[in-house]
């Protein structure tokens, strides 16, 4: 009998084995954008950002899958039909009964190869029960308005946020002119004023901590006029204002103001 | 006749072979490896074990001239191969005539051959090897199929002359004759202790058909694979210098594939599979390595070391 039925079968098995693979990684990719998607459903950035590391993934994976799809991808999943198959191949330009006869069951078992035998169906169920998961997460967070960050917004806080820059200070903001209305310096009216409302503030003595029945006339102590040589007397550099020239002015006017009312 | 036909007849070999012996599956199985792949196998156990039961029924069931050679210490060559005897012819005249001895059969069971002299085992060498026994200046061809299945005990060493490596080569197989489990012994007591009715047999296989089955055990196909991995065992044993002092020769390669070959015949496949190497590997090869002194040293036996190579 001769190999060349064999031969076709076995591209028809490596044919059956290629489309397995090829769905079970389109599978694979699905699972892998799904999570995405939640990814950035949850960092409510646009649903196409999950398609740009998902289509990479597709193609890694899937070239990665379909590169690996040959002979003993078949002989793997059939161990019995490893030795009988090398064992075909070794002895095609035999010719003998045994032979011949072991040509004919290897194409029977051959045929008998279905392509459901290559799906893992516990790894499909799996990605399958993930998938539905994942997507009635999708549909509850985008309901619910679930979000665990504003991406674009912290993204332009980001950007805004400038740590090591000196405050820019806004000239015209600092520049008194007696047009302008006070109320910008000192906020709003009402509540910069105290007003003239007079304020009846009273000390209740049950309440304060100070017994009066205890206060005693001030006792004389004498100090010693001689102090010691180490203690000085300085000003500190803290008290030392030094107010720009430019902002004297608006200094000297806000405290007027204040002093005023 | 095709594989399955193959399978079926030993399937009734066996059969048959178990009305008689309780158990022993694995040592049936090769001493019909032995027959199919044409050449000898001895089986070594303790006594009492149905070694030579095992092999007179075998015997039976083939319907093949069978011979036996009871191997004692005082048993001559002539007394295997056969001699010279002066025949007085109707004339009166007299003249040489050869006697064949018990070595001019297609079965001979050579029992307790470690018993025989060396000189006595080495007379079954050129008829084990070559088929053919020379007595004087003659040589006589042996009837094919020849087998010489042979038996010896692994204890009483007493008086007893081990078989040299080379006549131990010879053996395609050594089989090794185990206890039976305690089922089986129970069994064995109540076929042969109760019951007084012997087991009737029947030949199975004729002459004509063990040959054409011996031919089929060659065509039996083999992957390269395979065949490599069963090369590579037997030289494994050379260059394991550590445990094995000498190594098999490549007539265990050649006995390993013919074995593994006659053991998916009895199978009933259409192909040596790795597996058939693996169980062949230890009757193969069991006798066909000297153990190193290291080896020895460790209680290793040959089996334990054939496991070795085989992981």
């Amino acid at each position: 009998m001769p190999v060349k039925p064999i031969v076709s079968a076995l591209r028809e098995a490596r044919k059956a084995v290629f489309q397995v693979v090829l769905f079970n990684s389109i599978i694979d990719v699905l699972v892998a954008y799904i999570l995405l998607l939640l990814g950035c459903t949850l960092l409510s950035l646009p649903s196409w950002y999950a398609l740009v590391p998902a289509a990479a993934y597709a193609f890694v994976h899937i070239w990665g899958n379909l590169k690996e799809v040959n002979f003993s991808a078949i002989e793997e999943k059939f161990p019995a039909l490893k030795e009988q198959l090398i064992t075909v191949a070794d002895n095609w330009k035999e010719q003998n009964e045994i032979i011949d006869a072991l040509n004919q069951e290897v194409l029977l078992k051959m045929k008998e190869i279905r392509t459901s035998s290559f799906l893992n169906f516990g790894k499909l169920t799996r990605e399958i029960a993930v998938m539905a998961v994942v997507s009635f997460i999708i549909i509850g967070s985008a309901a619910f308005n679930v979000k665990f960050l504003d991406f674009n917004k912290a993204i332009k806080e980001i950007r805004e946020f400038k740590p090591f820059e000196h405050y820019d200070i806004n000239q015209e903001l600092l520049e008194f002119e007696e047009s302008q209305n006070l109320s910008e310096i000192l906020g709003e009216k009402s509540i910069s004023e105290l007003g003239q409302q007079q304020l009846n503030l009273e000390l209740n003595p049950i309440m304060s901590d100070v017994d009066i029945g205890r206060v005693r006339p001030p006792e004389e102590r004498n100090f010693r006029e001689v102090l010691p040589s180490e203690i000085k007397a300085t000003t500190d550099v803290s008290f030392e204002e030094n107010i720009p020239k430019q902002y004297q002015r608006i200094v000297k006017t806000y405290f007027k103001e204040i002093t005023k009312s | 006749m095709k594989i399955e036909d193959a399978k079926k007849t030993f399937d009734y070999v066996f059969s048959e072979l178990n009305k008689v012996i309780v158990g022993q599956t694995e040592v049936l199985k090769q001493m019909s490896v032995a027959l199919m792949a044409d050449s000898h196998a001895l089986l070594e156990g303790y006594p009492g074990l149905a070694k030579t039961l095992a092999i007179k029924t075998l015997a039976q069931l083939l319907d093949l001239k069978f011979s036996r050679i009871q191997n004692t210490p005082d048993l001559m060559p002539s007394d295997i191969t056969g001699t010279y005897i002066i025949e007085e012819t109707s004339a009166g005249k007299r003249n040489f005539k050869f006697q064949p001895g018990p070595v001019f059969a297609n079965i001979v069971l050579a029992d307790e051959i470690n018993r025989a002299t060396p000189k006595t085992q080495s007379a079954l060498l050129e008829a084990m090897q070559e088929h053919q026994v020379t007595v004087g200046n003659t040589t006589f061809k042996l009837e094919e199929p020849f087998f010489v299945l042979a038996t010896q005990n692994p204890i009483e060493q007493e008086g007893t002359y081990p078989l040299p490596e080379a006549q131990a080569d010879r053996f395609l197989l050594k089989i090794k004759v185990d206890y039976p489990t305690f089922d089986e012994e129970v069994e064995i007591v109540n076929r042969f202790a109760e019951e007084s009715k012997k087991a009737a047999l029947k030949p199975v296989l004729n002459k004509d058909s063990l040959v054409y089955l011996q031919h089929m055990t060659r065509m039996i196909p083999i992957a390269n694979d395979i065949k490599k991995y069963a090369v590579q065992l037997v030289t494994s044993t050379r260059q394991n210098k550590k445990l094995i002092e000498y190594g098999a020769s490549p007539r265990a390669s050649i006995g390993l594939i013919l074995a593994s070959k006659a053991r998916a015949l009895i199978e009933g496949r259409k192909y040596v599979s790795k597996d058939d190497i693996n169980k062949m590997a230890f009757p193969v090869m069991r006798h066909r390595i000297v153990l190193s002194f290291e080896a020895e040293r460790q209680g290793m036996h040959e089996d334990d070391v054939i496991k070795t190579l085989l992981k």
